[in-house]
């Protein structure tokens, strides 16, 4: 993995532009990596990961929005990390043995996530990628790149440039709870 | 000459565009004085720039602006709109001058600039651009100057060739000395009538100027005119041209084979036989120019024919620039055959005036006897048996300073000639292939980058492994030395990707060499200038940002310091000034000296400046030190006059900024008479901060030490209130505000009280305050790096750095702490603070 984190950034994304993203019919399909926060899942495109890292001591910044938790030292590098549960609006968490950082590539730039636990590579065709589902003009989905339900589970597939760049709360407790709820009539189990 | 413009294109595109932003700030609303000097200080810079690169109209034009600026800066309020378009007009002549040179390269300029250089400052005859630049200094109380400018109009006019120009110089003129017996309501609008005139005038005389330079009168006297003669037969030209690429071609072959070969007669002949030619032939057609740079450069290599001297070294490169320029000068000749212009190349003066007197050059020293990390004749001598070594040491010490080491040897029969002439070859072949061996790779600065973090990275992973307990718990010796052994070789790696930054100061030295030949040549003293440790070494981006402090100070130094050479010689000293630059490394930092023999900084005179434009209320108590550093403040100058080397008070409060910037400090020390020494000490490398680690709750942060002036736990007494927000601290009868770091970063479980915590003062002057911590945790050189640009720019936090821990520590930026606690509102400001002092 560490060698991807060298890989430069323009490379990274022409590749990702020539490939991952086809025509957005149903959704992009690809390799996803996905990961759970409380008791849902969500999938990030394998692309923009570059490595999965263990809790590690993070500096707190001053006067920076409090789902940014601080920076650590990758290596070397000083990047800011970011608590995915707190951007999302959702109670802290202890941390846990599981607990990790995702770094991924955002913008051009490196960050790290905070996630509860990391799931697993998962292949996910475009047809099994639905649009992200329409809540009226109050709820933002602009960071969804779709809704994932293969292997009878349901994952919101994140845009993490579009989550990582807006600086407030994203709320997703309501898209959550709707998708969550269709999903599990559609495929009949949670 | 070319690398030189482009230089200067590059950095004065920027000044411009800056500065045209600010123009555009300075016309829409009312000018801050920070502006204006500001915008005062990017003219300045693009004037010294212009006056390095030799493009003397940019200089001027530059030099116009600021006195426009100048005049706003002693009545901001009074921004009227003449003002704005004179300063205007100087940025726009700047942008036009810019493009052309963009464009046309360096000839469109420069060849009118170098050709008038060396004649106008000595001339007393005011030029148009003078004028101008008056002209923006006359007011309606002052009309005295206006017939001097009239008359120096009308002088100008007189001579001007242009019968149309001089007449409309003429009519400006009269209006001019019109205004001054009956001044009318509208003065301001005739001066600005007058002004554009003269713009008009110096627009159509420029580009006169630049379509070839038949119009300019060449008015150097020792400086050939490169023009072909009246009866010029264009064939014998033509043939002339051809012979004389093919002898040119040649000898450059032949000066390459002398690269290698130092002794090769045969070489040195030909290069020889080159210059001879030429200079024959073109002798003979009517081409001083060309005569005259062929016979200074056929008696240079006769010299080294006759062995006088030894070519290499400065030598080889002026026969090569020779050459060039010599190839240069056919060109042109082909050219003119061809029906166009002439054009001088460029450097020409300054190469003939290094061939005349090449030994007095610099370079001449560079190939006698060095002394120092190339091998010595006696060594050498030595080293083959040939003699012993304290034969050699007691020759050495009984010859004469003037006398080579290896013909004292030969008299004192302690070795033989041949000997002595093996050991000199052997030499330079040692000097030769040293040179060679110097083989480099260029690298991105960002992998280099990344390697040194990378290294940095190692050796905290070593220091991990190495505490370690199971490898301390002394029941695995073995293991423990492996481990040793691997931190030897990190450390060793650490060291070599820290040199790997690090470039020697011989390049800036260099720089700062030439401006000193040409400023005393400038203002007509004489100056000899020494360099000491041109070898020390210093980070790559550092020695840029150290070349401009050091071109201020040797200025200043030239300008101010060294005396004319006739009150030197009244004075007993020698009637040339000396200038020293030193470098050396000095307990992990880098200082670099400049130290002249001049007159020293005049205590009272500085006193009496800083008292007038009241910087100081009275002149009580102020060390020699503190009336020194006055200097330092913006605006501050005790030349009597302006001149176009320095005096307008711009350059040392930069010279400081910029010495800040690197976070390095600066010293003067000086005694009355005997000359002044201006010491900087820089850090080793821009990139490593010496900094404080300070304890706030659980958190650690990095305090530069710079910042810090002293620390201390107040007492009970010490520590006020204002209106019950604000909080002072007394400290050796000093009041200062007071701020909380915790409140400000919001950190919780650090110490509340004042009296049981650490109070670290930063800032300097006025803007002294006292930050609260909990505990000072020790000194510790840190690695500074940015936060990612995922964060942005967070208010006082200037970085962060990777500690022994392998954890991030956070940099502090006090400056910016301390104008953030004024916003948040904890603190008390400045008149409060003032008031509460009084």
């Amino acid at each position: 993995m560490s060698e991807s984190s060298n890989r430069a950034p323009t490379e990274e994304s022409k590749y990702q532009r020539a490939s991952a993203q086809p025509p957005k019919a149903g959704g992009p399909g690809g390799k996803f990596l996905t990961f759970f926060l409380a008791s849902e899942e969500y999938g990030l495109e394998i692309l923009k990961v570059h490595e999965i890292i263990g809790m590690m001591p993070i500096t707190r910044v001053p006067r920076t929005p409090y789902f940014i938790r601080g920076v650590i030292n990758l290596r070397g590098k000083v990047i800011p990390v970011v608590d995915l549960r707190l951007k999302f609006a959702m109670d802290a968490k202890e941390q846990t043995e599981e607990t990790c950082i995702i770094v991924v590539q955002a913008q051009g730039v490196e960050m790290g996530i905070i996630v509860d636990k990391v799931s697993e590579v998962l292949d996910i065709a475009a047809q099994e990628i639905d649009d992200p589902p329409y809540f009226g003009p109050d709820v933002q989905t602009d960071y969804l790149l779709g809704i994932g339900k293969s292997a009878e589970r349901v994952r919101l597939l994140l845009d993490i440039d579009k989550v990582l760049s807006s600086q407030e709360v994203i709320d997703v407790r309501s898209v959550a709870a709707v998708t969550t709820e269709a999903g599990s009539q559609g495929s009949g189990g949670k | 000459m070319n690398e030189m413009i482009e230089g200067f294109l590059l950095e004065t595109q920027r000044e411009l565009s800056t500065s045209e932003e600010r123009l555009v700030v300075l016309t829409s609303g009312p000018p801050t004085e920070e502006l204006i000097s500001q915008f005062s200080t990017s003219l300045q810079s693009i004037k010294r720039n212009a006056e390095e690169a030799q493009l003397r109209k940019i200089g001027r034009a530059a030099d116009a602006g600021q006195l426009v600026l100048d005049r706003l800066k002693l009545d901001p309020a009074n921004v009227s709109q003449e003002n704005l378009t004179l300063l205007g007009e100087c940025v726009q002549a700047l942008r036009r001058h810019l493009d052309a040179l963009a464009e046309t390269g360096q000839e469109a300029l420069d060849l009118p600039a170098g050709a008038s250089s060396d004649s106008t400052p000595a001339d007393s005859r005011m030029t148009l651009h003078d004028i101008a630049a008056l002209l923006v200094q006359i007011d309606r109380e002052n009309l005295s100057g206006c017939t001097k400018l009239g008359q120096a109009l009308h002088e100008i006019a007189g001579s001007h060739s242009n019968s149309e120009i001089a007449s409309l110089l003429a009519e400006a003129a009269d209006k001019l000395l019109t205004l001054e017996k009956s001044p009318t309501e509208s003065l301001e609008a005739v001066l600005l009538e007058v002004a554009v005139t003269i713009d008009e005038v110096n627009r159509q005389d420029e580009t006169e100027e630049d379509l070839g330079e038949s119009g300019e009168p060449d008015s150097a006297p020792d400086v050939p005119e490169l023009v072909l003669p009246a009866d010029a037969d264009f064939e014998l030209l033509g043939e002339f041209v051809t012979e004389s690429r093919e002898f040119i071609a040649e000898a450059e072959s032949a000066l390459l084979a002398l690269e290698v070969d130092p002794e090769n007669m045969e070489a040195v002949n030909t290069v020889f036989r080159a210059f001879h030619t030429v200079k024959g032939t073109s002798g003979f057609l009517g081409l001083k120019a060309l005569t005259e740079l062929a016979h200074h450069a056929e008696s240079l290599l006769s010299r080294v024919r006759n062995r006088e001297i030894q070519f290499g070294g400065g030598y080889a490169d002026l026969a090569l620039r020779s050459i060039d320029t010599l190839k240069g000068l056919v060109e042109q000749v082909d050219q003119a055959t061809r029906g166009k212009s002439m054009v001088m190349p460029g450097g020409y003066q300054d190469l003939l005036r290094l061939l005349k007197k090449a030994e007095h050059e610099p370079i001449a020293d560079a190939i006698v006897e060095t002394p120092g990390p190339e091998m010595r004749v006696g060594d050498i001598l030595v080293a083959t048996h040939k003699v012993d070594r304290e034969k050699v040491d007691e020759v050495a010490a009984q010859k004469s300073p003037a006398e080579p080491l290896g013909v004292a040897l030969v008299r004192s029969k302690a070795a033989s000639l041949t000997d002595v002439a093996k050991a000199l070859r052997a030499q330079q072949r040692i000097g030769g292939s040293d040179k060679s061996t110097e083989s480099t790779v260029r690298v991105r600065t960002e992998r280099l980058d990344r390697l040194i973090d990378m290294v940095g990275e190692l050796v905290i992973a070593q220091s991990m492994v190495a505490q370690d307990s199971t490898v301390n718990d002394g029941s695995h010796h073995d293991l423990s030395k492996k481990i040793s052994h691997a931190g030897k070789i990190v450390r060793e790696l650490q060291d070599l990707s820290m040199s790997m930054r690090m470039v020697p100061f011989r390049a800036t030295f260099q720089k700062t060499a030439r401006l000193v030949r040409d400023l005393s040549r400038k203002s007509g003293k004489l100056v000899e200038f020494e360099v000491k440790g041109e070898d020390t070494e210093i980070d790559r981006n550092m020695v840029d940002l150290i070349t401009d402090p050091l071109i201020h100070m040797v200025r200043n130094s030239v300008d101010h310091g060294i005396e004319p050479p006739d009150e030197r010689e009244r004075l007993g000293k020698p009637r040339s000034g000396l200038i020293r630059v030193t470098a050396f490394h000095s307990g992990g930092n880098v200082v670099v000296e400049l130290s002249d023999d001049g007159r020293g900084l005049d205590r009272d005179k500085i006193i009496q400046t800083a008292l007038e434009t009241g910087l100081i209320e009275s002149d009580k108590g102020l060390a020699d030190v503190d009336v020194y550093n006055l200097i330092f403040a913006p605006g501050f100058s005790t030349a009597p006059e302006i001149t176009d080397v320095s005096g307008r008070g711009v350059g040392l409060d930069v010279v400081r900024r910029n010495v800040e910037a690197l976070r390095g400090r600066i010293e003067i020390s000086s005694a009355p008479g005997a000359g002044c020494k201006f010491s900087l000490r820089l850090p080793l490398t821009l990139a490593i901060t010496d900094g404080m680690q300070v304890k706030v709750g659980d958190e650690h942060y990095i305090v530069p030490t710079v910042n810090i002036q002293v620390s201390f736990r107040p007492s009970a007494s010490a520590l006020f209130s204002v209106a019950g927000r604000g909080e002072l601290v007394m400290l050796r009868g000093d009041l200062m505000a007071m701020f909380r770091l915790h409140r400000l970063f919001e950190v919780k479980g650090a110490v509340e009280d004042p009296t049981k915590g650490l109070l670290v003062v930063v800032g300097d002057g006025n803007r002294r305050c006292a930050l609260l911590v909990d505990e000072l945790l020790g000194q510790q050189q840190v690695v500074a790096k940015s936060l990612g640009r995922g964060l942005g720019k967070i208010q006082g936090i200037s970085g962060g750095a990777i500690l022994g821990d392998g954890r991030v520590g956070l940099i502090l930026d006090t400056m910016e702490i301390v104008s953030l606690a004024r916003q948040v509102g904890s603190g008390v400001d400045k008149t409060e603070l003032e008031t509460a002092g009084a």
